[in-house]
Formats: structure tokens, C-alpha cells, sequence
């Protein structure tokens, strides 16, 4: 700590090691370096945790009040861990947040200027200040991030031909569906060497129950581009009275009819676990669990960004085989459709059973579920994402990134 | 590398789209005087702007993925003068404005000049209600005025609001970088004034002045009526959820806003309640002695940033006279209509050609098949067969 000049010394002076400006440069040191201490305690205390309070003072140089607590906020994590990422710091603090919002916020207790953004206690920010900042970050994060490659060699090529020879060759088939339903079905099937296709293949359109036939066609349509608020999505549906298109097992299964041959090469199945009798699988197949709705959020949020960085197809694959894997087995609710839908969505499930027996489709499973679909007040989950939670998937997200 | 880069940075409704639609027809003879204007189409700079700032915009935004890099290049490789304008720059951040200046050559032996055009905030609020109306806002201008004066500014429409309108702040973000002589601020006359009084000065500071150029601006941003404005706002609540961004801005805000009741002159215009015009001119007042203060190069004159004397005859934009209200419906009705029927006459149009080509396409089909039967044995013993099997065909129908 600085002990010269008399002048400088005085508290309130500009420069003294009380100075509001002085401990702001000496807390952005402390945060570089890994540190965890709140803006509001270094203000009240005087006092930066291992820092020498000499730094020059100047407040327009310094970042603004997000990144400065996005970055505190990483620290925590990474300090539960024993690890420090200097090079994170470098990014957090360089980040423009996108899109509309505050501009770089002024901590609070540096003098005031008379325009600009007013100061901020980094802690007290609104929380979609802070996930402007995160969804920048991952966003950048991604452009470039190599996406993991499709499983290996089917299991009959890796065998080699005699061998292969000997497992015996199955009735042909399809998968058709949502992403997020058929994906983990279908890269298991690869991996097992079960090609699909062949020419008297039958397709099996993969549903699920109305509620969860909408939630999933609300995720693919975040993974397929940039998407509205999942209540003013739905809402859009609602208003209509119509099913959301890619929920629409019966359009599917039409589509698939007029490509394969009929409606008797079609055949719906609303839980994916009969899949295993059904194409004669040694292992039973489990429908993957749907993702927490904080994640699907952010997987929208951060889609929104991608938007201005990447081409259509470039921000498709990033958040379907690059983000949407890190987030999967994230702990949280799913979404579901909220109780005040109830009619809307029952009325839409006995269409859906209807137009399914009009087409003559063969159905698997529990068609109660389309008849009398269940909502948020009987099922586990939430009707609408909530903020705070999508902000702590994301930090997480974005400190486990480096160890993962 | 250009030796001189004129930097517009807004603010909003300053005449910027007039200024822009002027530079981009205008770009060819503009590059003929070694001045550049760097744009593919009419928004190639505000998809660039969009991708500086990482913005999204109703979808525009997945156009504009690489925009800025490609803008500033262009900048690099002319000679001479080159000019950058777009008025939602006013918001970028202090990072977003180092990368701009740099990418643009500030530091690298460009001569880097922001123009900033701004106008009083009697004027300014109500414009910029009226913008976010135009671009699907439902809320109201009283709750508006509040959330703008609102000294937390916690929200899109305050942050917004303050990012592209609070004057000095804009200068400092985008200014504190060149000396004060590099900055000019372009005020926008008095309603009074004469018309080309707002170009005379762009083009003063541009360096345009003694180029023969066409000023006859196909595009604007024109204003509405508070009637008009009602209107909208009672539209986009019924369709927001229904239409597209894309058709929005084709059928709401270009064809009933821009085409139809912009037209509409006749009706009250928005102004401040009088209660909110104390507020304006004080911080209108603190805003033209600050730029005093910092010895930029003022073209125009200070005084038209003072905002002018309240309304004499006030009319609430919430509580709109509803037959005035029906009026414009009317007339916007009118206008979706005429454009239905235009798009169904050009329906049935391409169904004619369509029909008209297919049967041209089988007649010249059939013809070559004919020619090619002709040339053989076989072929000619199958037309004869086809001929006969025709006949009878024909003679049994």
C-alpha cells in the first residue's frame, strides 16, 4: 500500500487508497487473478483481498459492472474445484454483450457521471443482464469449437466381412421424429450396425404423449433457428387450435406413407422403450429424458447470438451436436405444458389419435396419452423457464467447458 | 486505404434514411469524386452495423453474419473518402466502438471523423415511441414516458432509448478516441426552417457540396398521426402473435405505415404532455452547454438541440379520438385490399403463363418426337399405328 504524499493520503482524495476508483482497478486485478470477494464488501471494506491498493485511478477504463460479476460468478465455481482460468478472465472481460440491453453498467460508489449508464452493484444486476454476457460467451465459444464426430464404424463393418456374416440381417427399417426423441435411438442403432433403410423397410414414427409431442417439437424448433419465448410460441399454437407441425405424428406418418409404399409400411410408436421388441434388440432402448427447461432456454438464448455469427445450418449443428450434448443430464425440470392449456391440448391429442386411425396406422404404446394428455399440474416440471436457473446452467456450462 | 472516413453514428430519426438513400443511389457518381459509399443494397450498412453489435433483428440479423468485417475492408481497400452511416451504431458498446475504429483504420493512417446528427428530445421522444410501435411494441406512450425517465434504466426500452439518444454519452463512447475538431455535430433545423436546410448541412459536412447529385429520395422514415400511431399499436396486439417478422415488415410497417398513413397529414401529431416538456428542455439545456463545452465542430446551429415551447393543444395517443381512430383503419383496410386484389391478378397471370408454357413445352415435345419417328421404318410404322389407333378412338367417342 502506497504510504507517500500527505495529500493523497486523505481519504476522499482521488488516488488515496480509499478511493472508490482505486479499489474498482485493484478489484478487477482480484477477479483476473481468481478471486470471489463481492464488489459490495470491497466498497464497504476498503479493502481488496491480496491486493496493494496503488493503481492508477480511472473509471472509464474499467469493464463494465456484467462482466465484472459474470467473471466473480465463474471464479466460485472454478474455486469449488481448485482451479483458476486467467485466460477465461481475458475473454469474460472483452465480451460486448449482444443485443439490446444495458450498456457497459458503472460500478456503484465510483463518482457519477452525469450521462451515460447508471452505476450498478454488479451483484444486484438484473439477472438477464448478466446472461446477455454467458450467452455471448458460449456463442463464441462455439463458432469454431470442433463438434464431436458421429460414433465409429457400424459394428457389422468393424467385424469384418466373416464374421459380420454371421449376425443376422433384420427386417429393414426407419426412424422418424423429433431430434431430441429418435437422435439417442438412432446413433445406438448405428453403433449396433443396424443400418437403417432397405427397400420393404417399415418406418416407425417415434412419438410420445400430447404434452411431451409439444414440448419436444418446441425444442427442435429452438435447435432449428432462432425461436420466440416458449409461451409466446405456444401461445401462437393456442390461438390457432392447431398442433405445432412438428408434433403432428399423423402428418409425419403421412409424409412417410407416401415415400415407402403405405400406410401399412408406417407405424407410430408413443414410447420409444417398444422400440426394443420391435426391431429385435438385444438391449432394451429407453427414450432419452427431455432436458431441463432452463437448458432448452439457453440453447434459445444463445441460438439468438449464433444468429449473427454463423449461417443457418453452421448455428443448427453448433447447438444440436455441440451445446445440446453438453447440456444433456443437466439437473432441472422439464417443461411442460402449463395447466391452462389443458383443453387446448387434449382437444389437439384426440385430433392427433383421430387422424391417426383415419390413416390406418399401426400405434404401439399408451394412446390414453394423446387421448388424455397430462399437463404442469400432474406432471414434473415447470411451465416456463426460469432466469436465475438458465444463468446457473450457463456459468456451469461455461466453467466446465475447459475441463471437460 | 482510405485517407479520410466519415463515421455517421445516428442518432434516429435525424433524416438518416434520407442521407443514406441519397448516398446509395448516388454511390457511383459519389466514387467518380473519390468518395466512397461501400453498399451492395439500400441496408448493407445496417446489416454490417447488426453485426458489429451482435444485434438481433427480427430476423434481418442472419443476414448481416460477416457484414461489418466486409464493410470495413471496403473501407480499407479505397482511395480517397469513404463514408459509414447508420443511426442504431449510436448504441454500440465502448469495446464494439474500439473494434469498429480500428477495423475502419483509426491508429493505422485513416483520418477518422464521427458525425453525430441529433435533434431536440420534445421532438425525439414521442419519434422514438413511435418507432417501437412501428416495430411491434404494444405499450403505451404513458407507460413509455415512464420507463424512459426512470433513472434506473433497468429494461430493453429505457437501455435502448438512453444507448441511442443521450447525446453526450454517444459522444463519449464514439468521440473520446479522436480530437474535438474531428467530431461534428449536425443539428437537425427547427420544424420551421426550410427543407433543405438538414441536407445542406450533411452535405457540408460530407464534403458533397458542388456534386450534382439526385436528392429525390424514394425512402424516409416518415411520421404518423397520434391517431395513426394508435392505430398500429391496436394492431400489432391482435396480430403479433399471428403474423411473421418478415411479413410484418412488409405488410404492417411498409405498406399500411410507410405507403398509407404516413400519408395522413392532416391529423394531430404526437408531441410531449405537458407535464414531461419541463423535463426535456432541462436536460436538452444541459446537453447543449456540454457540447459547447467540449469545442466539437457544431454544423448548424446549438440552439436547434433547445427543445421548442410545449403543444398548445395536447392529444393523448392512449386516448385517441376513436373516429379518427376508424378513419385510418378504414383507409388501411382499403389499402390491404387494393393489395390483395393486385397479388391476385398477378396469381392469375403466372397461371396463364404457367399454362401456357407447359402447353408449349408438350407442343415442342411432341414435334421433336414426331421428327424423330420420321426418321425410320419402325418409327413411321408406330406413328401410322398411333394415327390409326387415334382415329378409332376418336370415331368411338
Amino acid at each position: 500500500m502506497s504510504t507517500s504524499g500527505p495529500a493523497e493520503q486523505q481519504p476522499g482524495h482521488p488516488g488515496h487508497p480509499g478511493d472508490p476508483a482505486v479499489l474498482a482497478h485493484a478489484w478487477v486485478a482480484h477477479l483476473v487473478d481468481g478471486g470471489t470477494t463481492p464488489w459490495a464488501d470491497v466498497l464497504a471494506s476498503g479493502h481488496v483481498p491480496g491486493r496493494v491498493l496503488d493503481a492508477e485511478a480511472d473509471e472509464l477504463s474499467l469493464p463494465g459492472a456484467q462482466q465484472l460479476e459474470v467473471l466473480r460468478r465463474l471464479n466460485e465455481r472454478l474455486a469449488t474445484r481448485g482451479e483458476s482460468a486467467p485466460w477465461l478472465a481475458e475473454q469474460v472481460l472483452a465480451v460486448s454483450p449482444p443485443g439490446r440491453g444495458a450498456l457497459d453498467l458503472p460500478l456503484s460508489g465510483l463518482p457519477a457521471r452525469p450521462y451515460g449508464a447508471r452505476p450498478a452493484d454488479p451483484a444486484r444486476l438484473p439477472t438477464a443482464e448478466l446472461l446477455r454476457v454467458v450467452t455471448g460467451l458460449i456463442a463464441d465459444r462455439l463458432v469454431g469449437a470442433p463438434v464431436p464426430q458421429e460414433s465409429g464404424q457400424p459394428v457389422r463393418e468393424r467385424l469384418g466381412g466373416a464374421i459380420a456374416d454371421r449376425l443376422p440381417r433384420r427386417h429393414g427399417y426407419r426412424l422418424a421424429g423429433p431430434v431430441v426423441r429418435v437422435g439417442p435411438v438412432r446413433d445406438r442403432l448405428h453403433a449396433m450396425g443396424r443400418r437403417p433403410g432397405g427397400r420393404d423397410a417399415t418406418t416407425y414414427v417415434v412419438g410420445a404423449g400430447m404434452g411431451r409431442l409439444v414440448t419436444d417439437a418446441w425444442t427442435t424448433r429452438v435447435l432449428d433457428g432462432v425461436a420466440p419465448s416458449w409461451l409466446e410460441w405456444l401461445a401462437t399454437w393456442v390461438d390457432r387450435d392447431e398442433t405445432p407441425r412438428r408434433a403432428d405424428l399423423a402428418g409425419a406418418a403421412a409424409v412417410w406413407a407416401d415415400r415407402s409404399g403405405g400406410p401399412g409400411r408406417v407405424e407410430v410408436v408413443l414410447d420409444a422403450g417398444l422400440l426394443t421388441g420391435l426391431l429385435d434388440l438385444p438391449e432394451p432402448v429407453r427414450a432419452a429424458p427431455p432436458l431441463p427447461a432452463a437448458a432448452v432456454e439457453l440453447l434459445r438464448q444463445v441460438s439468438g447470438v449464433l444468429a449473427v455469427l454463423v449461417g443457418r445450418e453452421e448455428r443448427s449443428r453448433l447447438l444440436t451436436d455441440a451445446l445440446r450434448p453438453r447440456l444433456t443430464g443437466a439437473a432441472g425440470p422439464p417443461l411442460v405444458v402449463p395447466a391452462a392449456y389443458a383443453g387446448w391440448l387434449t382437444r389437439r391429442g384426440q385430433t392427433l389419435l383421430g387422424d391417426l386411425r383415419a390413416g390406418g396406422y399401426r400405434v404401439h404404446g399408451p394412446t390414453d396419452l394423446l387421448e388424455h394428455p397430462l399437463t404442469d399440474a400432474s406432471v414434473p416440471g415447470v411451465a416456463e423457464p426460469d432466469d436465475d436457473g438458465v444463468l446457473a446452467l450457463a456459468l456451469d456450462t461455461l466453467a466446465d467447458w475447459r475441463t471437460s | 486505404m482510405s485517407a479520410k472516413v466519415l463515421l455517421h453514428v445516428g442518432t434516429p430519426k435525424t433524416g438518416t434514411s434520407h442521407l443514406q438513400d441519397v448516398l446509395f443511389r448516388n454511390r457511383e457518381r459519389l466514387a467518380g469524386h473519390g468518395i466512397h459509399y461501400p453498399a451492395d443494397r439500400f441496408d448493407g450498412q445496417f446489416l454490417a452495423a447488426l453485426d458489429l453489435m451482435r444485434m438481433p433483428w427480427g430476423g434481418l440479423e442472419t443476414q448481416a453474419v460477416g457484414a461489418w468485417d466486409d464493410l470495413a475492408a471496403r473501407v480499407r481497400a479505397a482511395e480517397g473518402t469513404s463514408i459509414v452511416s447508420h443511426e442504431i451504431l449510436a448504441a454500440a458498446s465502448a469495446s464494439e466502438v474500439a473494434r469498429a475504429l480500428e477495423s475502419l483504420g483509426h491508429g493505422d493512417g485513416a483520418e477518422v471523423h464521427l458525425v453525430l446528427s441529433v435533434r431536440d428530445l420534445a421532438r425525439q421522444v414521442p419519434a422514438e415511441w413511435q418507432e417501437n410501435v412501428k416495430h411491434r411494441a404494444t405499450l403505451s406512450y404513458a407507460k413509455f414516458l415512464r420507463k424512459i425517465r426512470d433513472p434506473h434504466r433497468n429494461g430493453r426500452i429505457p437501455s435502448w432509448f438512453w444507448a441511442v439518444q443521450e447525446v453526450p454519452d454517444i459522444l463519449d463512447r464514439w468521440g473520446s478516441a479522436l480530437p474535438p475538431e474531428r467530431v461534428h455535430v449536425v443539428t437537425v433545423p427547427q420544424p420551421d426552417a426550410p427543407r433543405s436546410l438538414l441536407w445542406e448541412r450533411f452535405s457540408s459536412v460530407m464534403g458533397l457540396d458542388g456534386l450534382e447529385l439526385d436528392l429525390d429520395s424514394e425512402r424516409a422514415n416518415p411520421s404518423l398521426g397520434v391517431p395513426e400511431t394508435a392505430l398500429v399499436r391496436r394492431l400489432n396486439r391482435k396480430v403479433n402473435r399471428v403474423i411473421e417478422p418478415a411479413a410484418y415488415r412488409e405488410l404492417v410497417r411498409e405498406l399500411i405505415v410507410h405507403r398509407t398513413l404516413s400519408q395522413r397529414t392532416r391529423t394531430a401529431r404526437l408531441t410531449l404532455p405537458p407535464e414531461v416538456h419541463p423535463w426535456a428542455v432541462e436536460l436538452s439545456e444541459a446537453w447543449t452547454a456540454e457540447i459547447r463545452d467540449r469545442g466539437y465542430d457544431v454544423v448548424g446551429d446549438l440552439d436547434d438541440l433547445r427543445c421548442g415551447p410545449p403543444a398548445t393543444s395536447y392529444v393523448d395517443p392512449d386516448s385517441p379520438r376513436e373516429k379518427q381512430v376508424t378513419s385510418a383503419a378504414t383507409v388501411a383496410l382499403r389499402a390491404l385490399l387494393e393489395e390483395h386484389v393486385r397479388l391476385m391478378s398477378e396469381r392469375d397471370r403466372l397461371v396463364v403463363e404457367r399454362d401456357e408454357a407447359r402447353w408449349e413445352a408438350q407442343a415442342a415435345l411432341s414435334a421433336r418426337l414426331r421428327r424423330r419417328l420420321e426418321t425410320n421404318l419402325a418409327g413411321r410404322v408406330a406413328l401410322k399405328a398411333y394415327r390409326v389407333g387415334r382415329g378409332r378412338s376418336s370415331l368411338s367417342a
